[in-house]
């Protein structure tokens, strides 16, 4: 049986579903009242409908979502950028977050997430006319759990010195 | 000594999927293709797309940082070939194009190597594999495959609209 995600508020009618996760959380792209053409990244959830993702910064008004995994991280692509969306900290630029991207090249899309975090697309050069596929591999961040039990170890440490160490 | 062993283990431990920033690979083939996308990602890292020159054409592929490139070859009857998604057990989807200037055809290609041409309900139309399940659930175009069936075999076809992806429960 199939369910339909209808569109936003004001829109045309058209709404695409590219991906759904293990959770019946679906991504894709939809369009709304605002502007003449554009499409909105949306997220679905059963009981829940539409939630509009936003946008990067830019003139295109095209936002499309294309994946989602198990933990809800989402990506795609706004205003021909690559972005990831997090329920915590919304829609991010990942040209921002990736720390050895080549020189004149631009993640344009995110098609896809894995469980591990890891992103595919495509990136493009200045001049539009080379395409690059990529792959994206999360850097460990310590958790603030690991800060709180580095703090803890550090002082239990400094107290076994005592105040006699030199 | 334990206590720093512990810290730094507290430090580096990763938390599944989250991080400060990423590390990027451009992929583009081992002859250097002047073209390539990627399309889907399993959760053992890799990942499925196509590499391409204009005109001579293009050549799905899955990559994955241990093993390199695996392309996804057709018979030749086909002059193309590209893949748009891939299972954990390395099953990748996609289509290829007909030499003969005929519409595209879903194919899959297994872990050994081969490959796969799906029958479609209605041949004359365009159509490919966009996405596969844990299960062997395939979509493209208007309809779903159980691919763990041997012949593969047509779950749903739809009269109207477009099936892009399906979830791990069938969804």
């Amino acid at each position: 049986m199939g369910t339909d995600l209808g569109d936003f508020p004001g829109g045309q009618g058209i709404s695409v579903a590219y991906d759904v996760n293990r959770y019946s959380v679906v991504v894709g792209f939809g369009t709304d009242g605002t502007g003449c053409c554009g499409y909105q990244a949306f997220r679905w959830e059963p009981g829940k409908g539409l939630l509009n993702l936003g946008a990067l910064p830019g003139s295109y008004d095209d936002n499309r979502a294309y994946g989602i995994n198990d933990l809800g991280q989402i990506v795609g692509s706004s205003n021909n950028k690559a972005f990831i969306w997090t329920a915590a900290l919304g829609m991010r630029d990942l040209n921002s977050l990736v720390t050895n991207l080549p020189a004149g090249w631009t993640l344009q899309l995110a098609r896809d997430v894995n469980e591990a975090g890891q992103i595919v697309g495509t990136a493009i050069t200045a001049d539009g006319q080379t395409k690059r596929a990529f792959v994206l591999t999360p850097v460990p961040e310590p958790s603030l759990f690991a800060l709180v039990a580095a703090v803890g170890a550090f002082s239990v440490a400094l107290s076994r010195r005592g105040p006699g160490a030199p | 000594m334990r206590i720093w062993l512990m810290v730094l283990l507290a430090l580096f431990w990763p938390r599944a999927g989250f991080s400060a920033g990423y590390t990027a690979v451009l992929l583009s083939g081992d002859t250097g293709f002047s073209s390539s996308e990627a399309l889907g990602v399993n959760s053992r890292g890799e990942v499925a797309g196509d590499a391409f020159d204009f005109p001579s054409g293009g050549v799905g592929f899955v990559w994955s940082a241990q093993s390199g490139y695996r392309y996804l070859t057709a018979n030749d009857s086909y002059s193309q070939t590209w893949g748009s998604g891939i299972t954990d057990e390395g099953v990748a989807v996609g289509g290829a194009v007909p030499v003969d200037g005929g519409s595209d055809r879903p194919f899959a290609w297994m872990p050994d190597g081969s490959s796969l041409e799906v029958p479609q309900p209605d041949p004359s139309y365009f159509s490919s594999l966009t996405a596969i399940n844990p299960a062997g659930l395939a979509v493209g175009g208007s309809t779903i495959w159980n691919l763990g069936t041997s012949p593969s075999s047509v779950v749903t076809h739809l009269t109207d609209g477009q099936i892009l992806g399906i979830g791990p429960s069938g969804a």
